[in-house]
C-alpha cells in the first residue's frame, strides 16, 4: 500500500492523470524558498547553507519604463552563487533574489 | 504551539531540520504557479524579429520562467534567455532577444514582464523563416524590487 497526499487540479482524476496535472503530489518533491531580498549594485548576501544552493533572480531596469527581466544576465547583471554567497555584480540596477533549499552542484 | 504541514521524503522523518528532507512543509514558501501556457511565434524571417505579449492577470510583477525550442521541431528547450553562439547545433539560428533599446516602447529590453505584460521577442539570425514554439509560467511570488 502506497501512502501520501495528492490532490488533482479540477477535472483530472488523481487515478489516471499526469503529474503536470497535480497540484500538489507527496510522490514528488518541490522548490522550498529559503529567503528572497533586493540588492542594488555590487553586493552580497550570504546565504548561510552549507551547499551552493539554487537561485533565481529578476532584474529591474528603469527606462522610459519600469520593467523586470530574468535575462540580461550576461548584459548589465552579473548575479552568482557559492558555497557562501549570493553576489550581485552590476552597475546599480537592483535585482529582486529568491534563494532555494535545494544544492546546484 | 506549532502548527502546519510536514511531508517528508521517502526514509527521513518528518522532525528533520533540513529543509531539503521535505516534498512540502509549510515552514516554508514556495513558488506557486499562477498560471501557464504554450504558443508559437510563427514566421519570424531571416534577421528578423517575433514577439508574442501576454496579459498576466496579476495585481502584481510576477515570477516569470520560459522555455523556447529555438530550433524548430528539434525537441529541444532551452530555459529562459540561454545564449548560444549563433548556428549552434542545438538551438540553430534563433536566440531570445535581450538588447537594450535605448529609446521607443521598448526601452530597456525586448524581453521582459511588468506589471500588465509578459513579453517575449525572439531574433532569427538564419537564413529561412523560423517558427519558433515556448511555454511560460508565471508564478504567484514578485519579480519586483
Amino acid at each position: 500500500m502506497v501512502q501520501g497526499i495528492e490532490c488533482a487540479l479540477p477535472g483530472f482524476d488523481l487515478d489516471t492523470c499526469d503529474p503536470k496535472d497535480l497540484v500538489f503530489s507527496s510522490r514528488y518533491n518541490s522548490l522550498k524558498l529559503k529567503t528572497t531580498g533586493t540588492l542594488t549594485g555590487a553586493a552580497n548576501v550570504n546565504h548561510g547553507l552549507s551547499y551552493t544552493p539554487v537561485f533565481f533572480a529578476m532584474h529591474k531596469q528603469v527606462g522610459t519604463y519600469t520593467r523586470y527581466s530574468a535575462c540580461w544576465g550576461t548584459i548589465i547583471g552579473d548575479v552568482g552563487v557559492n558555497a557562501t554567497n549570493l553576489r550581485v555584480n552590476n552597475s546599480g540596477e537592483t535585482v529582486r533574489y529568491y534563494l532555494l533549499y535545494q544544492q546546484a552542484i | 504551539m506549532a502548527h502546519g504541514i510536514a511531508v517528508s521524503i521517502a526514509g527521513k522523518g518528518v522532525d528533520s531540520s533540513d529543509p531539503r528532507d521535505f516534498v512540502v512543509n509549510s515552514s516554508y514558501d514556495t513558488f506557486i504557479k499562477a498560471a501557464e501556457g504554450t504558443g508559437t511565434i510563427s514566421s519570424i524571417s531571416s534577421g528578423g524579429t517575433g514577439s508574442v505579449t501576454i496579459a498576466h492577470g496579476l495585481s502584481f510583477v510576477p515570477l516569470v520562467m520560459f522555455w523556447c525550442e529555438l530550433k524548430p521541431s528539434s525537441g529541444k528547450w532551452f530555459f529562459g534567455a540561454t545564449q548560444l553562439p549563433t548556428g549552434d547545433a542545438d538551438a540553430g539560428d534563433v536566440q531570445v532577444d535581450t538588447f537594450l533599446v535605448g529609446s521607443g516602447p521598448y526601452d530597456y529590453g525586448a524581453t521582459y514582464v511588468d506589471a500588465t505584460n509578459f513579453r517575449l521577442q525572439l531574433y532569427n539570425s538564419g537564413g529561412s523563416s523560423k517558427s519558433v514554439k515556448y511555454f511560460y509560467a508565471f508564478f504567484a511570488n514578485t519579480a519586483a524590487s
